[in-house]
């Protein structure tokens, strides 16, 4: 899949309400082409509320009042039906449900449902990719709610991923791994970004330091949730100036 | 821990009582050759014979009323669901007052269904003391019951679920029929064995809507006894009907208790 394949989402002036607070506060932001984007931030302040957002995952969603919009190729994300945007958006929860089912149903399943891959094809795909996340391909058999935490993560990005959405929303996808498993996934999301945009909500300063782009999301003096760095790891972490970030890069202790 | 150590206990104690009370009502019952009983006419007024005709009765009532209520259940439901799932805030209402009703439906006591049963199926639209009185009156009891319970095991499937059915791009059709639906499936079945076991004890509003008749039932405008009534006005009608009472309670726990088993298989296979 190359870049022009890959559509744009935009987020522009979006505020998130609900009866009593102010989420977020006029997020602007926009992902353009492939590659991988981390966003940053205290727990709390907002991230996975603006991940879920953009994968048009808010439920209850007499609870929330939206402001602004979220574009998908132009698109308000409300225009797209659902076939067509979970064809292009791919999303994984930081607590994913495993399906009632083994672990070989649970990935080859959706792939026959939805991409109307041929079993065999479905099977091959997923112990290939299994092996590349450091997932024991003797596990495929296993029913999928007895594999660890770590495992059913890794399993549920495998699943997202062999869907083949050309963007893929990842919350918190390494809470559960340990360093070793950690980086077999984020080298895995390297490669995968030549071919699609990865975004990743994540605590794990040192995942978000192996993106290209870092955007960092904290609740300010004002109520809700705004962007208060955004541009490479190192603009973002190691600037002096921005001194929340700089310490929140480093686990010093520091004041909101 | 200390909450583990209470619940093991109580459950023991629940099975060492239920043994008890099976054992005080076996030896109580009398000699007697049980396969005679339960096959066997009732006579002088069920004070000998058997249970056989009442054991039909009772297949009929709870069988037709269990349908109606899974029927009445499912309709709710399908109501439910969908008024969760539109966008308006009068639907969300209108699910949450139904999903309240059903509460309270369900905790209702039996008698006083069985008195507004009375009132409304027997008196008002003219049923009278008939076994389709009693099912309507059971339906009444059961279909709550029913729904709260199914209701229940496919919220917690839904919300575990659904969420990621979502998110794979799964077909709301695909994602209740291959994954909601199936996983509820150890739910819907402990809710209908659970009402079963109801539709079996239930005396309170059927002595007031069913009847005592003890002739095997030939339509349902008929009074036809159940099992539990059976036994009950045994005890209340019928002097010197203790120990034929004690024989009917004996087999109404032995039916309860293999219709309850299954339960426990159940709950240890949805707590993996």
């Amino acid at each position: 899949m190359n870049s022009t394949n890959i559509p744009t989402i935009d987020i522009n002036k979006y505020s998130l309400h609900t009866p009593t607070a102010l989420i977020l506060n006029s997020i602007s932001l926009k992902f353009e082409g492939h590659g991988m984007v981390a966003i940053v931030g205290p727990s709390g302040h907002g991230k996975s509320t603006l991940a879920h957002s953009v994968a048009r995952m808010l439920n209850d969603y007499t609870k929330w009042t939206a402001t602004g919009d979220i574009l998908m190729s132009d698109r308000s994300l409300s225009q797209w039906d659902e076939r067509s945007l979970r064809s292009r958006i791919g999303f994984v929860m930081q607590q994913p449900a495993m399906l009632p089912h083994t672990v070989a149903d649970n990935i080859v399943t959706p792939q026959t449902l939805i991409n109307n891959t041929d079993v065999a094809t479905a099977h091959r795909c997923a112990s290939v990719l299994m092996y590349a996340l450091g997932l024991s391909h003797h596990t495929l058999a296993t029913r999928a709610h007895k594999l660890s935490g770590g495992e059913q993560q890794r399993l549920a990005i495998a699943r997202a991923v062999l869907l083949s959405p050309p963007v893929l929303i990842l919350d918190e996808p390494t809470s559960a791994l340990d360093p070793l498993a950690t980086a077999t996934l984020i080298q895995y999301l390297k490669d995968l970004t030549k071919r699609s945009r990865v975004i990743m909500i994540t605590h794990d300063i040192e995942s978000a330091r192996s993106c290209e782009r870092v955007v960092f999301l904290r609740c300010g003096e004002s109520q809700g949730a705004t962007i208060t760095a955004d541009g490479s790891p190192e603009e973002v972490f190691d600037d002096p100036s921005k001194p929340f970030e700089f310490q929140f890069a480093r686990r010093l202790p520091m004041h909101h | 821990m200390t909450l583990r150590i209470i619940c093991a206990t109580s459950h023991w104690l629940l099975l060492v009582l239920g043994i008890s009370i099976g054992i005080f009502m076996f030896v109580n019952a009398g000699d007697r050759n049980w396969f005679t009983f339960i096959v066997a006419q009732p006579l002088e007024l069920g004070l000998s014979g058997g249970i056989g005709p009442v054991l039909v009765n009772t297949a009929i009532v709870v069988g037709i009323a269990l349908a109606i209520s899974v029927m009445t259940a499912v309709a709710s439901i399908t109501l439910i669901l969908s008024m969760e799932r539109s966008a308006s805030r009068i639907a969300h209402h209108i699910a949450a007052l139904t999903r309240g009703l059903l509460s309270i439906g369900a905790s209702t006591p039996r008698l006083l269904v069985g008195i507004g049963a009375a009132t409304v199926f027997g008196n008002w639209f003219g049923l009278g003391i008939t076994a389709l009185c009693g099912i309507l009156s059971l339906a009444c009891i059961l279909g709550p019951i029913m729904a709260n319970g199914l209701i229940h095991a496919l919220d917690q499937q839904k919300d575990r679920l659904m969420p990621t059915c979502i998110a794979l791009g799964l077909s709301m059709s695909q994602t209740w029929l291959r994954y909601i639906a199936p996983a509820a499936l150890p739910g819907l079945l402990a809710t209908s064995i659970q009402c079963v076991g109801r539709g079996l004890g239930d005396a309170a509003a059927l002595y007031l809507t069913s009847g005592t008749a003890l002739a095997i039932l030939g339509s349902i405008d008929q009074p036809a006894a159940t099992l539990a009534v059976y036994a009950y006005s045994l005890v209340l009608d019928v002097a010197g009907g203790i120990k034929n009472a004690y024989a009917a309670g004996f087999v109404l726990l032995i039916l309860t208790a293999t219709l309850q088993t299954p339960l426990i298989y159940l709950n240890k296979d949805t707590s993996t």
